[in-house]
């Protein structure tokens, strides 16, 4: 029933106007309209004038009111139209426990609330739906003050909600990909390019750890400064446009120095959900390695490609005569001037064309085999002084070359040619034949009067033998003639017998001498201990009247001339037991031992062979070692015959023996102390 | 040694004279045959017989070494003692003689008391 008084209150052409206007009031308990009281008359004006979406619960059992503009919050089979009057207990069941305590606020305290974006699901469209809304409870006061009503502003913000939903979702998302990409990857926002997120991999690139986050990038990273990606980060984030950094050279600081490396990058603009621009997400993937080994690569094949033309500059200003002949029929591919000159052909007609078709005089001269052996082994060929007869200038020579032929591998090592280099030595090898030649007459000669010399020596020493051996045998049978005589008679028949027994020594040393020199004697082995215990023998006599003492060591078997030997030790000995010291028991040591390998390669001795050093030493009166040069020379003495008997051959006759078996003797004294005579010998024969 | 016929083979007409000398003094019986070169001491020996060789080595036309080389090769001659008797005496020479089969190898002596005794001696064991 409708009260005739005008009820301006609920004028209005809208649904919930007129449907307020039909709704009998007084079925519930607040009555007919027309005794509500002022306040709620003005509120529901408000309410159902406005556009704004508004609700109101009036009176102790909250019945409710609400516009046009609330109506699609309630769905289309839901609340509506059964909302209208109904008391806010029987129509908020399923959300009564979240709005109840916010009412139970407004009306008690007289506090309004305010909710954002609140989860209130609400029964409509046929179930419960998730609804957000953003919403105010206002008390609503009559005229005493007391709170009668509370006036419900609200808007539904499940779509804002939701798209935020879907925001912070894809965010998470980008975090997410982030975090757990597998390159480094990072997302800078703002100008200033704020590092929001940053995944491990990134931070290993920079060495640095998460506290970057929240810095911008030029503080995070401060090398950064004056190297170009900070501007390209803005470049892309005012524009959009995506950025490719390919193998960019960055500069980071790396356990306190900048270090070089090579890095991938992208550059991507970050948009928000309206496609504005607030961040830059990076990229990037080092490959610094790569970059580098390909450098090296680049480099490498520039210095090949540079040697290459090097190589060919280097034969063509080579002092040497030199070549390259390439593939199997060996083309004279370059060649320079002396080599050319060499083949005595000119330049244009041998130049590219293979090298026995252009030089024809040189086959069948064994060079063919030689090049094609370096060609298919890539063994270098050497030799020295080979003739290779040429025709040159038109007449045939024999020329001498020292050459060498060498593969030439391309850059892959695959041998693409042989490398000549020859010397020409004809005019050294014509004047060393020649000097060769000169020589063998010389020395032919040379040995033939040695030969009559030695022949001579021998002849004349013995023959001589004969008179003086008669001059010795007459004067003596004629001293024996005469009987006793007088003091000088007898002194000049003892002169006679002294000088006649010194013209015996003397010659019978030199034909021992010139023996020496007499066609060669066989080597054996020789015990060379037994040898001397036999020289030793033979000075018995000698040892006995000065109570010398001999002290020999053990000696070696050597391949020896045993009469040499016996002449050398026997010499030796007879120096020692001859030239002492008055009032001294002569004492001689002989001592042998094997020369090492390396002392032998010191005194540059043929080292195949194994070598001895035997030393001789006496106490005798020795000598000074000024005149060790002379010791050893023929006929030269350091005493006069009045001290010391002598016909200055003994040590002349060693020197020959120990040259003879291809060893060295030396001597050596502290004078009045005594000498050492050192004999190297080698164990076996060697050589010719 | 009595009645022994001995051969010297020297071409030194004093070392002859001198050898036979000391000889006689020495055994009277002994004959000497001497020859001053061993072609013709070889031509001899193929038509008598003799005890004992004295013989030198260095010798014209054919040398001591050479002769004894060829009576040591000839069956009815090689039987005879050879004694070296020679101005010159050296190892190898030596060697040599002895292993052509010489029986000893003396040095002519520088005195004639040498020789007679050296001869002695010779005469003695031949």
């Amino acid at each position: 029933m409708i009260s005739d008084q005008p009820l301006y209150f609920l004028e209005g052409d809208g649904e919930m106007a007129s449907l307020t206007r039909a709704f009998d009031w007084t079925s519930t308990s607040i009555g007919d309209p027309v005794h509500w009281p002022e306040s709620l008359r003005n509120t529901l004006a408000m309410i159902l004038q406005s556009r704004f979406p508004m609700f109101l619960w009036w009176g102790d059992d909250m019945i409710q009111f609400y516009n046009d503009a609330y109506r699609p919050s309630l769905g289309n089979e839901g609340k509506h139209p059964r909302a209208l009057g109904q008391k806010a207990v029987d129509c908020w069941p399923e959300i009564w426990h979240i709005i109840y305590p916010q009412i139970h606020q407004v009306r008690n305290m007289g506090k309004a609330t305010w909710n954002e974006d609140l989860l209130v699901p609400i029964y409509r469209n046929g179930k419960i739906e998730d609804v957000y809304w953003t919403f105010g409870y206002s008390p609503i006061r009559i005229d005493t003050g007391e709170i009668k009503g509370v006036l419900v502003v609200c808007t539904e913000t499940t779509e804002k909600v939701r798209a935020l939903q879907k925001i912070t979702a894809s965010e998470y998302n980008i975090r997410n990909l982030i975090l757990q990409s597998p390159v480094a990857m990072a997302l800078f926002r703002g100008m200033d390019m704020v590092v929001e997120i940053i995944n491990d991999k990134f931070l290993t690139l920079w060495g640095k750890d998460q506290s970057v986050v929240g810095k911008p990038l030029i503080q995070a990273l401060p090398e950064m400064e004056g190297q170009p990606y900070p501007q390209i980060m803005k470049d892309v984030y005012t524009t959009g446009k995506t950025y490719y950094g390919n193998e960019a050279e960055v500069y980071l600081q790396h356990e306190g120095a900048l270090r070089q490396g090579f890095y991938n990058f992208i550059n991507e603009a970050y948009r928000d959900e309206n496609g504005a621009v607030t961040g830059i997400i990076v990229v990037a993937n080092e490959v610094t390695e790569e970059v580098q080994s390909r450098r090296k690569i680049e480099q490498m094949l520039d210095d090949l490609a540079a040697s290459e033309a090097n190589f060919r500059n280097l034969i063509l200003k080579a002092p040497v005569a030199m070549c390259l002949l390439t593939g199997p029929d060996h083309v004279i591919e370059v060649a320079n001037e002396k080599i050319v000159e060499l083949w005595g052909k000119p330049y244009e007609t041998v130049m590219n064309r293979p090298v026995f078709e252009a030089i024809p005089d040189a086959r069948g001269q064994g060079l063919e085999a030689l090049l094609a052996n370096v060609y298919n082994t890539g063994e270098t060929f050497e030799t020295t002084e080979h003739p290779v007869a040429l025709i040159r200038n038109g007449i045939m020579e024999t020329v001498y070359q020292n050459f060498v032929y060498q593969a030439y591998r391309d850059p892959g090592g695959e041998i693409a040619g042989v490398i000549a280099i020859t010397l020409d030595v004809t005019p050294q090898v014509i004047a060393r034949h020649r000097i060769e030649e000169v020589v063998a007459d010389r020395t032919a000669e040379l040995q033939r009067s040695n030969a009559e010399l030695a022949q001579f020596a021998y002849i004349a020493s013995h023959d001589l033998q004969e008179p003086v051996r008669k001059v010795m045998t007459y004067s003596l049978m004629l001293q024996d003639q005469l009987g006793r005589l007088d003091g000088r008679a007898a002194g000049y028949f003892d002169k006679i017998t002294k000088a006649t027994s010194r013209m015996q020594s003397l010659i019978r040393d030199v034909l021992t001498y010139s023996e020496l020199s007499k066609a060669e004697q066989k080597l054996v082995a020789t015990d060379l201990g037994k040898i001397f215990s036999e020289t030793i023998g033979d000075f018995e006599l000698v040892i006995a009247q000065k109570q010398a003492s001999i002290d020999v060591g053990p000696l070696p078997v050597i391949d020896c001339i045993p009469l040499q030997m016996s002449q050398l030790f026997g010499n030796l000995i007879s120096n020692a037991l001859k030239y002492t010291r008055t009032g001294v028991p002569p004492v001689i040591t002989v001592r042998c031992e094997p020369l090492s390998f390396a002392e032998a390669a010191s005194k540059d001795l043929h080292t195949k062979v194994n070598w001895y050093r035997i030393v001789i030493a006496d106490n005798g009166i020795g000598f000074d070692p000024a005149h060790t040069g002379q010791l050893f020379k023929i006929f030269q003495r350091l005493h006069s015959r009045k001290e010391f008997e002598g016909t200055g051959i003994g040590l002349a006759l060693c020197r020959r023996i120990v040259e003879n078996h291809k060893g060295t003797i030396e001597a050596d004294s502290t004078p009045g102390t005594g000498s050492t005579f050192t004999i190297i010998l080698p164990q076996e024969r060697f050589g010719q | 040694m009595k009645n022994k016929r001995l051969l010297l083979i020297d071409d030194d007409e004093d070392d002859q004279e001198l050898f036979i000398d000391a000889l006689q003094g020495i055994d009277p019986s002994i004959s000497c045959k001497v020859f001053d070169n061993a072609l013709d001491a070889l031509d001899d020996l193929d038509r008598n017989a003799y005890d004992l060789i004295v013989l030198d080595l260095n010798m014209p036309l054919m040398n001591g070494s050479q002769f004894l080389e060829k009576i040591k090769s000839d069956e009815h001659m090689r039987d005879i003692p050879v004694i070296i008797f020679s101005t010159t005496s050296n190892r190898f020479m030596l060697d040599q003689t002895a292993a052509l089969g010489a029986r000893a190898y003396y040095t002519k002596p520088s005195s004639y008391n040498d020789l007679i005794s050296l001869l002695s001696n010779i005469v003695k064991t031949a």
